[in-house]
């Protein structure tokens, strides 16, 4: 009997909470269709493949040698040949106003060069703003070069490439074949949606309670703490898991993304990592007393292990410093852990110990609140 | 417009801007924050990708060529292992992003006067950490193979071939904060100047003190001027603070002119005005404001340009960024810091952001106006 008077208590609260969110429908709306957009916009726009880079070619030695040189270019679809200025000073303004990224001079001595068997130098330049851009570009533009300089060779000497020595770069690509950026983006996406939603969400529904002075309305009914979280959290960890679940499928049914690891193992993880950040968003709400606070301490935790949990970005090396700082945030866990089971397909094996440690500050987060918790109310 | 009215108005936002920490704290502490992380995690470069080596050869030519990927510093070898297993193993723990397992037979295959397959097993979950790393392997493994066929060729046509001499322009040690800082600085005067400006104006309005407000004898023109140029000034503030810690902090040199650039922020500030005020009028709480703020600022910051190149996007989507006024001032601020072109190389984006500013003004008047009376 007690256990169903504290269900139907706790499910006062839930079913209380969801009028609060159906009253603002806009918000709602806002908060579900965001992620299909953010996935969407990252699906399309922040891939790094070098296609189509605007190219200018200034062909001094107008010859049939130069002429199979900028063909070998035209043949990748990394450059698109749009300018063919006729002087330097037209390449660089070219250049100057970005409209184009890459320029390649072909000296008056090209033809004459390759005809006496020497080697024939060609300039290229690039713009180099955009460091992963430019770096790949530079390596494209010199393999270019050097394969089709090895082909002049291999024509004069009449023999194919089968015969001539060299080294062949077999190259595979694990875990992402393709480089697909979504793979990358969709857990990260799943990791901040969670993490926003459970923590933040969380901390707003208690502390607004606690600033509109309804929370010592809440305090004379026979309402208990516990039942009170429970029932706070619950509308926000269903609408994060729905969220969460909206995003994989997604990724996988529009973007073709695969799960590689065990679904089950997933579904853990996330649920572990939900719980984490609830209770990181209850901790928040002990010690904040207006909502802006709570946001506040909010953001000092979210920025900080978005960017350093090596969710969003590539990190490869930290100092020592914010290595320690990233130790501390549940993202950094969550992040090797949803990046393990979906795209390398490994299982507790290898995540074991990332687990073990996200469970740890998991416990001892609620513990924290919860102690506190039951002070603030009495 | 008189001046006493816009002055008392400017006064009252002050004291107000004072006495919110909040603000000073999102202005005056929030970006420095977010410049020094991002200083360690957006901004770094892409080297010292940690890899592994499994030499099977153990050759003197086999050693040359891993001295090819010590040498540069994209890579780190980490481990030397024996056996294509540890490889994968420190793969999937993720110890290394890259492996190379060079064949028991390398040396004698070359020596043979035939190709030899070097296998490289590379993680590619992080692509833009693979890309890079896949680029700069390719290109170790080419450079060796035609280090090796001229050798083999011998004499007779040491010469011969193709030679590309590249050089870098704007940015000629490929220098990722060179890239980032100055996008920075357009993101977070946009994001900052947005936020100050819809919460200053929304809320006015629900904490119910806009009536007041109107029932003084304030017009309407004097009272939006003066609640947002404080806020302008701010703005500006910030945008100065995150400029001169971006290049003093990571050491990014200004090619162009100094006044250029402070010219183009003020520019895209006041072409972002017009926008801010519009969101204002449109939403009715200041949590609504922050979602449609939220949800308009996310595509421009994908679409502008700002961290990854526009040519790889579908035209579609190349042609919605032409919308975007962070694309053009993108564009600018490059061509100012980077490039040190003057303005007659940015006439088109200074063009797009005009009509930008206007139409979103004019929009913003309208609307306004509408929910006074």
């Amino acid at each position: 009997m007690g256990l169903m008077t504290s269900l139907e208590r706790t499910w006062a609260i839930i079913r209380k909470e969801f009028i609060h969110a159906g009253r603002d429908p806009r918000t709602l709306v806002i908060t579900i269709v965001m992620p299909i957009l953010l996935l969407m916009l990252l699906g399309y726009t922040t891939s790094l493949d070098i296609e189509g880079i605007p190219m200018a070619i200034y062909d001094q030695s107008k010859s049939a040698e130069s002429r199979r040189l900028i063909e070998a270019y035209q043949v990748t679809d990394s450059f698109t040949l749009n300018y063919s200025p006729q002087s330097y000073s037209d390449l660089r303004r070219l250049m100057d106003s970005g409209r184009i990224q890459v320029g390649l001079i072909i000296p008056p001595d090209y033809a004459s060069k390759l005809a006496a068997g020497r080697t024939a130098q060609v300039s290229c330049v690039l713009d180099g703003s955009n460091p992963t851009v430019g770096s790949q570009v530079l390596a494209i533009v010199t393999m270019v070069g050097q394969s089709h300089g090895i082909q002049i060779i291999q024509e004069k000497l009449g023999i194919s490439v089968a015969q001539l020595p060299g080294i062949d770069a077999r190259m595979r690509v694990w875990y992402n074949p393709k480089l697909d950026n979504i793979n990358f983006m969709v857990p990260a996406i799943i990791g901040m949606i969670l993490q926003m939603m459970c923590s933040a969400l969380t901390a707003g529904a208690i502390v607004g309670e606690r600033e509109r002075g309804t929370m010592e309305q809440l305090n004379v009914t026979p309402i208990r703490s516990l039942e009170l979280i429970v029932g706070k959290a619950v509308p926000y960890l269903v609408i994060a898991a729905l969220i969460g679940a909206e995003i994989l499928i997604i990724g996988v049914f529009w973007f073709g993304m695969e799960i590689h690891g065990s679904m089950l193992l997933l579904i853990g993880f996330c649920v572990l990592f939900m719980l984490t950040s609830l209770a990181w968003g209850l901790f928040v709400s002990v010690i904040a007393k207006t909502r802006q606070q709570a946001q506040m301490l909010n953001m000092l935790i979210m920025l900080p292990s978005q960017m350093l949990s090596g969710m969003m970005f590539p990190i490869l090396s930290l100092p020592v410093a914010l290595q320690y700082l990233a130790a501390l945030m549940p993202l950094t866990y969550f992040t090797r852990m949803i990046r393990g089971v979906i795209l390398k397909g490994v299982g507790l094996e290898i995540l074991w110990l990332d687990m073990g440690v996200l469970a740890v500050i998991c416990i001892v987060l609620m513990a924290v609140a919860g102690a506190r918790f039951k002070k603030t109310l009495e | 417009m008189n001046l006493r009215r816009l002055w008392a108005i400017l006064r009252k936002e002050f004291i107000h801007i004072v006495r919110d920490t909040r603000t000073v704290i999102i202005v005056f502490i929030m970006p420095l924050m977010q410049m020094i992380l991002m200083g360690y995690t957006v901004l770094s470069d892409i080297k010292n990708i940690p890899m592994a080596i499994c030499d099977l050869s153990q050759s003197v030519t086999s050693r040359d060529f891993v001295a090819a990927f010590r040498t540069t510093d994209v890579f780190d070898i980490r481990y030397e292992v024996s056996s294509e297993r540890e490889v994968a193993r420190l793969l999937d723990e993720g110890h290394i992003r890259l492996g190379v397992v060079i064949p028991p037979d390398y040396a004698e295959t070359l020596a043979r006067g035939e190709r030899v397959q070097v296998a490289f097993y590379l993680d590619g979950s992080d692509p833009m950490v693979g890309q890079v790393a896949m680029s700069s392997a390719e290109l170790i493994a080419q450079s060796k193979s035609t280090e090796v066929v001229r050798h083999s060729l011998g004499g007779a046509l040491s010469g011969g071939g193709v030679e590309v001499r590249s050089r870098v322009w704007y940015n000629p040690d490929l220098t990722q904060a060179n890239f980032t800082i100055p996008a920075m600085v357009g993101m977070v005067m946009q994001s900052f100047m947005t936020q100050l400006v819809v919460g200053a104006i929304v809320r006015e309005r629900e904490m119910g003190t806009m009536e007041q407000l109107i029932a003084t004898p304030l017009r309407g023109l004097e009272m939006i001027v003066g609640k947002i140029t404080p806020y302008i000034g701010l703005a500006a503030l910030t945008a100065l603070e995150i400029l001169v810690t971006g290049l003093l902090w990571f050491d990014v040199p200004i090619r162009g002119s100094f006044l250029l650039l402070v010219l183009y922020c003020l520019f895209f500030l006041a072409a972002m005005l017009g926008w801010s005020v519009l969101i204002s009028a449109v939403a009715r709480t200041e949590q609504e404001a922050r979602m449609m703020n939220l949800f308009i600022m996310l595509p421009s910051m994908f679409l502008s340009g700002m961290f990854f190149p526009r040519t790889s996007m579908p035209p579609v989507l190349q042609a919605a960024g032409e919308v975007v006024p962070l694309t053009h001032f993108m564009v600018m601020i490059r061509a100012v810091v980077l490039k040190g072109v003057g303005i007659d190389m940015v006439v088109p984006q200074i063009v797009g952001l005009t009509v930008f500013g206007i139409v979103s003004m004019l929009l913003a008047a309208r609307s306004f106006r509408h929910k006074l009376t």
